[in-house]
């Protein structure tokens, strides 16, 4: 565990502490154990997904206690696999003390969750999500690990407009401590890995220098409209490992390389339509990432993603609903049919995805998704050393149970 | 009767409820009115703050039918998308979900002595010792 994540740990802690010695306060205690199934036609995607995998699980229990009218502490711990990324160490997902002043402004100290588009604070709760996956386009699955939370801390507040709605805002600050093995690992690794050569890297340290940003959501006077608009900006994201070469006679060399992001920029924009059984959703993103690498071949480059998606859920029965998604990720926003790549398909990776779920109780979630996905944008060259071929037919089974 | 067997089945299968509720709180709540939209803020946690002053603190009704027709009246709301909000809100650690009421007197009792106290009954429970809130659009 980090300085920082011990710091952030321990903020609720002390609090709960002086509470607990002038009276004891009820402390809620909530959790979910989920599994899940990928299995990829043709092309590995978020593992090795061909043939099928059971690497996709999550886990997470928290404390919550309202120690005053405005004061509140909590903290949850969390445990996830995706074909190795986590390998279900429990880690802290949040943990702050949250001081709600007023409706309009209120100030969290600790670990703080994210704020960015409609659903990135969710992205680890698969309950609070109609579908397996959130879409792709947006809610990259590559850049979980840093977009779950920082160390810092955040404002927030809902003000109200009177005819016009209300506004809901989030600001948040912060640094975080990187897992080396982790997702951004693998994002790094996809830019040096070759099989041809058989070219390799891994790192050894990841840090991020810091990271912020604000999400607005106009709460529209049509109940259940809602827009939203996010930005965060994220600093010297570095990546210090090794890039192994093979060397003579069957050896394998190790090169120091050393990669930085040293400004990374989001936006999002969103909507949202709920009412009753309903809902459908729109966002769109761009990122832009400027890096730099040293070692054997020094270089610079900027990453300009985008992505979007659309997409409708209905519960149509009480305890059943469908989901339908459209959703098209680009490599690089300024080339979107892929014309300067060596195969176009590389330059996006456009989905269509239908879910159905079915919640017998509760407390218990079930989900089956199947998926057409046509390009390979997304999906990382290491877990597809002998080449990308044609498109891919996904299934993800989810099941979560809660309490 | 046929008809009345199919309507039975047909109001079974979109789980359509005849109960009517209405919304009571704590006789000391600083306003006697709220806007659904207010109403709405408090079930979700979005917000806390009573407009005359003081903290709303919400209650819910271990009654489903009762709960259906609350959520669905003022909210907007089905009981699983009320759910998954407060889900949202658990796992985030953003709020811990209202309490809920054994049944209606249970809820009564709860509002009597809760400051800030806001919860949902049958219409036509005797109602002493807490008041009807009204609830505009």
């Amino acid at each position: 565990m980090s300085k920082q994540q011990l710091v952030a740990s321990l903020v609720p802690c002390v609090l709960a502490g002086a509470a607990f010695a002038a009276e004891t306060p009820d402390v809620e205690i909530h959790g979910f154990v989920s599994q899940g199934y990928l299995n990829t036609s043709k092309n590995n995607y978020l593992g090795e997904t061909q043939g099928g995998t059971f690497d996709f699980n999550e886990a997470a229990i928290n404390f919550q206690s309202q120690l005053t009218d405005d004061l509140r502490v909590g903290a949850q711990l969390y445990a996830r696999d995706l074909d190795g990324i986590g390998q279900d160490r429990v880690g802290i997902d949040w943990a702050y003390a949250d001081y709600h002043w007023k409706d309009a402004l209120g100030f969290r100290v600790g670990e703080v969750k994210v704020a960015r588009g409609l659903y990135n604070e969710y992205s680890d709760i698969d309950l609070a999500n109609p579908t397996v996956l959130l879409p792709q386009a947006v809610y990259d699955e590559r850049l979980r690990d840093f977009l779950t939370s920082v160390y810092g801390g955040s404002v927030y507040g809902t003000i109200p407009m009177h005819e016009a709605g209300s506004f809901d805002y989030e600001a948040f600050g912060g640094s975080q401590t990187v897992r080396p093995d982790g997702s951004i690992n693998d994002f790094v690794r996809s830019n040096f890995y070759n099989a041809t050569t058989g070219t390799d890297y891994e790192s050894n340290t990841i840090t991020l220098k810091s990271m912020y940003g604000a999400s607005g959501t106009w709460n529209t006077p049509l109940r259940g409209l809602r827009f939203v608009v996010s930005a965060l900006q994220f600093n010297h994201l570095l990546s210090v490992g090794n890039l192994s070469v093979p060397g003579p006679g069957g050896s394998t060399l190790y090169l120091p390389l050393s990669l930085e992001v040293s400004k990374g920029q989001n936006v999002v924009v969103g909507t949202e339509y709920s009412q009753a059984k309903l809902r459908l959703a729109a966002e769109g993103t761009i990122w832009n990432m400027e890096y730099s690498f040293t070692g054997p071949a020094p270089g610079s480059s900027v990453l300009r993603w985008a992505g979007w998606y659309v997409q409708a859920a209905y519960q149509f029965l009480p305890r059943w609903g469908a989901a339908a998604t459209i959703g098209t990720y680009y490599d690089n926003r300024l080339h979107p049919t892929g014309n300067t790549y060596a195969d176009p398909r590389l330059a996006y990776q456009k989905t269509v995805a239908l879910t159905l779920r079915f919640d017998p109780v509760t407390w218990v979630a079930l989900k089956a998704e199947g998926a057409f996905i046509n390009g390979y944008g997304q999906m990382f060259v290491q877990e597809n050393p002998n080449g990308y071929d044609g498109n891919t037919l996904m299934l993800s089974l989810k099941a979560t149970v809660s309490f | 009767m046929i008809f009345r067997l199919l309507m039975l089945m047909l109001c079974v299968t979109m789980s359509c409820s005849a109960v009517e509720v209405q919304v009571i709180a704590n006789k000391d709540l600083s306003v006697t009115s709220l806007g659904s939209d207010d109403l709405s803020d408090f079930y979700l946690g979005k917000r806390k703050k009573l407009p005359g002053g003081g903290n709303a603190t919400v209650f819910t009704n271990a009654d489903q039918d009762e709960t259906e027709r609350f959520l669905d009246k003022y909210l907007d709301l089905t009981p699983a998308a009320f759910s998954a909000s407060w889900k949202r809100m658990i796992f985030t650690g953003r709020g811990i979900p209202p309490t809920d009421a054994k049944d209606d007197q249970d809820m009564i009792d709860i509002i009597k002595r809760t400051p800030g106290g806001i919860g949902y009954v049958a219409t036509g429970t005797k109602v002493d010792g807490v008041m009807v809130l009204i609830i505009s659009k």
